[in-house]
């Protein structure tokens, strides 16, 4: 994963998510967790979906 | 040869005029004895408690004020003073509210939420669609501290 590690007030950025689809057919759900200190959302899911076709 | 003083009747415009001021001070004198008749024959309660009530009210709060306190205000002469301590109120909290909004100096003390990082992820959930077998996606996902504090990203974990 990269990802910047300090964002100051109004700054942006990217994190970059590297997602492995595997061999398993079918829908599949992953996530990741951002943890930072934003004090109302410590942990931040964001979630993948893809579908491997058999 | 002198002749006897006849006493000549005075002209008609002026024994009109002394009948006109004869007649004005007759209405005047009858005027004024109508008023002082008039104000003999009312009560003085009747007069304070209608036509003169406000100005007795008037009257009596002028003088209210400037006699200073009524008498349960003030300490007889034989009671000691007596000061009657008040609750003190409650301790409010520094609160985020009251405080001015400070500047997103990047300073470490985050005291209030208004100063506190936010992390802002438009996307919460990415759709890869169909994908074959065995790939690597790659997706960058964007994300923006809106706080007023640094936002500092402590690690980014699959789970």
């Amino acid at each position: 994963m990269d990802f910047p590690k300090v964002l100051r007030p109004g700054q942006a950025g990217k994190i970059k998510v590297k997602v492995e689809t595997g061999k398993a057919p079918g829908e599949h759900v992953k996530s990741v967790t951002i943890k930072s200190n934003d004090p109302n959302d410590p942990s931040h899911i964001v979630q993948f979906v893809f579908d491997v076709k058999g | 040869m002198s002749q006897p003083h006849v006493a000549h009747p005075p002209p008609l415009y002026a024994r009109f005029m002394a009948a006109m001021r004869r007649s004005i001070i007759i209405d005047y004198a009858v005027m004024l004895l109508l008023a002082l008749v008039l104000s003999a024959c009312a009560r003085p309660e009747e007069n304070a408690a209608t036509s003169n009530s406000n100005a007795a009210g008037q009257a009596n709060s002028n003088s209210a004020s400037t006699q200073g306190p009524p008498d349960s205000m003030t300490p007889s002469p034989g009671t000691p003073l007596v000061v009657q301590q008040l609750p003190a109120p409650p301790a409010k909290p520094p609160d985020a509210a009251t405080q001015p909004a400070a500047k997103p100096t990047g300073d470490k003390a985050v005291g209030s939420a208004e100063r506190a990082p936010k992390l802002v992820a438009p996307e919460k959930r990415v759709d890869f669609g169909k994908q074959p077998q065995d790939k690597n996606l790659i997706r960058a996902i964007a994300i923006r501290n809106g706080g007023r504090a640094d936002l500092k990203i402590e690690s980014v974990v699959p789970s």
